[in-house]
């Protein structure tokens, strides 16, 4: 239902305006110039990849329960879509069940995905040990992940038990921030000394729903947690770790990094650089590195939300990706330096080549 | 090289592993191979084949690579190793991301034990790498693999030889549970190692009672199964040969039993497969409906009962999936369950394994058509998949005979009326060739099932003159019945239920416990 539901907003919010499978690209988070500019124009950040695993046969076997049931009417010429006054009835009703409001796919979706996995391992990791069980088989085959485990394990092994008492103390109050029955299947997809959790499989059976809506309902809820884990990082100093401990600091330029460090401590730009005897140039790029790896970059700072638009429509017309073209577009006083924030900030450079952001 | 007088390989073995004594062949295997001599070893499932592999690349100062057809496989056996605290082991398959890749790259040398996926193998960048790094042991495991007489033929095998030379001809080890004559004398030319000494060991597993069961339909298979997992509580494989059916047979046995059930296959995402597979290993499950991605490798020790729902596309197959169960040499069943309808199945898989001559000439005609354009070949194979439109069975087999043909290298396509026209035939005929041999091979799975005499000794004929008395029952032509059955059963309680809050203490609060 959840799912479903979230499909039902998408479409109804993109109206006839888009093609029926625009939603399939916000939902599996496709880095494609038109989907995000379909998520800003439209206001559907939040679901921006919240669903990254999605099968397109699944997608499409939704809409096809979705036009069964009378909720939606299909164009199959056009291929666009629209709510019936059913379907406008049925989310109203459901909307207000479906924890909607967990979702930030566009500021979390690769951060979400990190702390799960890290948590996921960790928690295996930790229990075993502390059970003096050294030798175990994880459940996730992620090098990355499996090493910055290592690293937390060499850290902490002389206080395995206090570490998972914190963990635990962490843990308690955001599963207690949510449903009941949220929270169980958060803690049945731990795995944990002689002990392994439940498959996706497992789990839409145990809590009686589909699989789609339980990983959709994960994805959720870490992105939850790793909102109030940001906004109160004092509460949760262990967590935040999980967040934030080599993501930021290992990725980064020791540079970049230094200058973040300052940003951190409110210096404006033009401090950064007085205080580092750098150009305001080098302060910028390291910002724009920053936007890359920083999760919740406040973008706003420096490029307004009328920049923003601006900056979107001069992408929209652009042929290409390339800076000087998008600049040659812009309306407004739009800088060099704020185009590429922008498109930091919205992921572009992680594709890898093909869009070159530095032309 | 090593001179293995100043060796003490038992001492070894328990510093490393924590064993007491060699298995039969293991010894002899090792001491052939760390002298630098080729070995081709035929030792039964579960008798401790990676064992042959695993203690020399501890010892050798090179490193020591393995060669194995499932990612699966591989990813189990490191986490093993990992788990016994063991060293310098690592999985490079083509899944991981180029991150994680190129992490393990930069520091290959610092392995001794690298165990890799036959399709990587073949990046000319993997071997200068590896070449670079110094390769002391090459392993090919599963070796029947190579031959289109072992079932799981694997093209990418074939071209090992090429890159044993390129490696400056480490000592080449070829490990296998099902390999007949015939194979083996595959393993060796292709290899390029004639003069490989053979350590062929009896593969007949005398805990197994074989029973094959004539059943009229669907629905007797299923009520069979239903009856006996009521009857016996112990750890349970049942074979399928589609994932559909594995996942619908799973629903209907938990709803219908009180077992607890689950399915795994290829199409499961990756951590999802490890949960199932250590449940099952764990004792958290007790009856796994899984396709044959789940088998070589499975190494729990009290799986007691093996069934096959449907058959198996050769009698090897058939041997190494049974070779699951009773692996502490306790007595174990394996049993298949057959209706006339099921010789369709595998007929059709075998056909979907290999393309059809239209499908060929749609290859070629694109093939063509992108020559032409002046256009190579995508880099991935999924990419490949998609421009031709070919099952991955089909793309690889293809992949191989355009190689071999001089028609592709690498990515790069290359023209010629003439040999394109030769090819197309060899390829087609090469086609014909195959459907022919795996029919053949069915057709020996078929007559094992209707065969009236002795079902062990049949089983192995094609491999060994004779055969170890059975421990138990033999088989159900000697006379077989369940009810002189009688393994240990688990016990069973119905765990408690417990609150989230309960079970996140019990992870974490350890000493609360
Ligand atoms: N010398 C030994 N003493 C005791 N246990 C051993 C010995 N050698 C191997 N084993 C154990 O035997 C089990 C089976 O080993 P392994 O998985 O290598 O079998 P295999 O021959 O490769 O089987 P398969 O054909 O199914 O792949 C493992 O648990 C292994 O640890
Ligand atoms: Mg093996
Ligand atoms: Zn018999």
């Amino acid at each position: 239902m959840l799912l479903k539901g979230i499909v039902l907003l998408c479409c109804k919010t993109l109206s006839v305006e888009r093609t029926e499978s625009a939603t399939f690209h916000i939902l599996t988070g496709k880095k494609s110039v038109q989907t995000v500019q379909d998520i800003h124009l439209y206001q559907l950040t939040k679901y921006y990849g919240v669903h990254r695993k999605l099968e397109r046969t699944v997608y499409d076997r939704i809409l096809k329960e979705l036009h069964e049931e009378g909720f939606i009417i299909r164009d199959h010429t056009s291929l666009t879509l629209e709510l019936t006054n059913q379907g406008e009835a049925w989310l109203q009703e459901i909307k207000e069940q479906l924890p909607l409001h967990y979702f930030n796919g566009l500021k979390f979706k690769s951060s979400a995905v990190l702390f799960l996995e890290r948590l996921i391992l960790l928690v295996q990791t930790f229990s075993n040990v502390g059970m003096n069980h050294f030798s175990f088989i994880p459940v996730l085959d992620n090098p990355l992940v499996e090493n910055w485990v290592k690293e937390q394990y060499r850290l902490n092994k002389e206080r395995i038990s206090i570490y998972l008492n914190d963990l635990h103390s962490e843990l308690l109050p955001l599963l207690q921030s949510i449903k009941g029955k949220e929270a169980s299947i958060f803690v049945d997809r731990l795995s944990g000394h002689q002990y392994y959790g439940m498959s996706w499989e497992q789990l839409a059976k145990n809590y009686d729903m589909t699989i789609e809506d339980v990983q959709i309902l994960l994805t959720g809820i870490s992105h939850k947690m790793v909102h109030q884990i940001l906004e109160n990082k004092a509460s949760f100093p262990l967590l935040y770790q999980v967040i934030e401990e080599g993501n930021n600091k290992r990725l980064m330029t020791e540079s970049a990094y230094k200058t973040y460090q300052l940003l951190e401590k409110d210096y404006s730009i033009e401090n950064i650089a007085l205080v580092r005897n750098l150009r305001i140039n080098t302060i910028q790029d390291h910002l724009v590195e920053i936007a890359l790896y920083q999760m919740d970059f406040p973008i706003e700072r420096y490029v307004p939300s009328d920049i923003q638009k601006d900056i979107l429509a001069a992408i929209e017309k652009a042929s290409s990706n390339k800076l000087k073209e998008i600049k040659g577009l812009t309306e407004l006083d739009t800088t060099y330096f704020q185009i590429r924030l922008f498109m930091a900030g919205i992921d572009y450079v992680e594709q890898t080549g093909d869009i070159n952001v530095y032309n | 090289m090593i001179l293995m007088s100043t060796i003490n390989l038992e001492k070894e073995l328990d510093t490393y592993f924590g064993y007491q004594a060699f298995r039969p062949g293991q010894r002899e295997i090792i001491e052939d191979a760390m002298s630098g001599n080729d070995v081709l070893g035929v030792l039964p499932t579960g008798s401790g084949k990676s064992i042959c592999y695993q203690l020399p690349a501890m010892l050798l100062k090179g490193v020591t690579i393995v060669v194995s057809p499932l990612i699966s496989l591989m990813m189990d056996q490191v986490k093993q190793l990992k788990a016994i605290n063991i060293k310098g082991v690592v999985a490079i398959n083509s899944f991981m991301d180029t991150k994680e890749r190129r992490e393990i790259w930069n520091k290959l040398h610092r392995y001794k034990l690298i165990y890799i996926s036959p399709e990587l193998l073949q990046r000319p960048d993997v071997q200068r790498k590896l070449k670079l790094v110094g390769v002391d042991l090459f392993v090919v495991d599963e070796a029947h693999c190579i031959s289109q007489w072992g079932h799981e033929f694997r093209p990418d095998y074939l071209k090992l030889k090429k890159i044993i030379t390129f490696l400056d001809n480490p000592t080449v080890l070829a490990l296998s549970a099902t390999a007949t004559t015939n194979v083996q004398q595959d393993i060796l030319s292709y290899l390029n190692k004639p003069n490989m000494i053979k350590h062929i060991y009896p593969i007949d597993k005398p805990n197994i009672t074989f029973n094959v069961e004539h059943l009229s339909g669907e629905k007797e298979k299923q009520e069979k199964i239903v009856s006996l997992l009521k009857a016996y509580y112990v750890p349970t494989i049942i074979y399928f040969s589609s994932r559909l059916e594995a996942e619908n047979i799973s629903a209907l046995l938990s709803l219908k039993t009180d077992r607890r059930v689950a399915f795994y296959h290829g199409g499961m995402e990756s951590q999802d497969r490890i949960i199932i597979q250590q449940q099952f290993m764990n004792g958290q499950l007790d009856v796994i409906c899984c396709t044959s991605a789940f088998g070589m490798g499975i190494n729990k020790k009290d799986v007691r009962l093996v069934i096959h729902y449907h058959l198996t596309p050769q009698l090897e197959a058939y041997i190494q999936e049974v070779g699951r169960a009773g692996r502490d040499n306790k007595s174990s069943v394996g049993l298949l369950l057959f209706s006339e309808g099921d010789i369709f199945l595998p007929k059709n898989i075998i056909k979907g394994e290999l393309p059809t001559k239209n499908e060929i000439t749609t290859v070629f005609r694109q093939l063509k058509a992108m020559y032409d354009q002046g256009q190579t070949l995508p880099t991935t194979d999924q990419e490949n998949l998609a421009v031709f439109q070919v099952s991955e069975s089909k793309w690889r087999f293809l992949q191989y005979q355009f190689e071999k043909h001089d028609i592709l290298k690498e990515t790069v396509i290359k023209y010629d009326q003439q040999l394109w026209k030769e090819a197309f035939l060899a390829i087609s005929n090469r086609c014909e060739e195959r459907l022919i041999k795996k029919d053949k091979q069915l057709q020996s799975v078929i007559k094992w099932i209707y065969h009236t005499g002795c079902l062990r000794k049949k089983l192995y004929q094609d491999f060994q003159p004779s055969y170890t008395e059975p421990v138990d029952q033999c088989c159900s032509n000697c006379g077989f019945s369940w009810k002189d059955w009688q393994p240990e059963q688990l016990t069973h309680q119905r765990e408690k239920a417990y609150s989230w809050e309960e079970k996140l203490k019990k992870l974490l609060l350890v000493d609360v416990q």
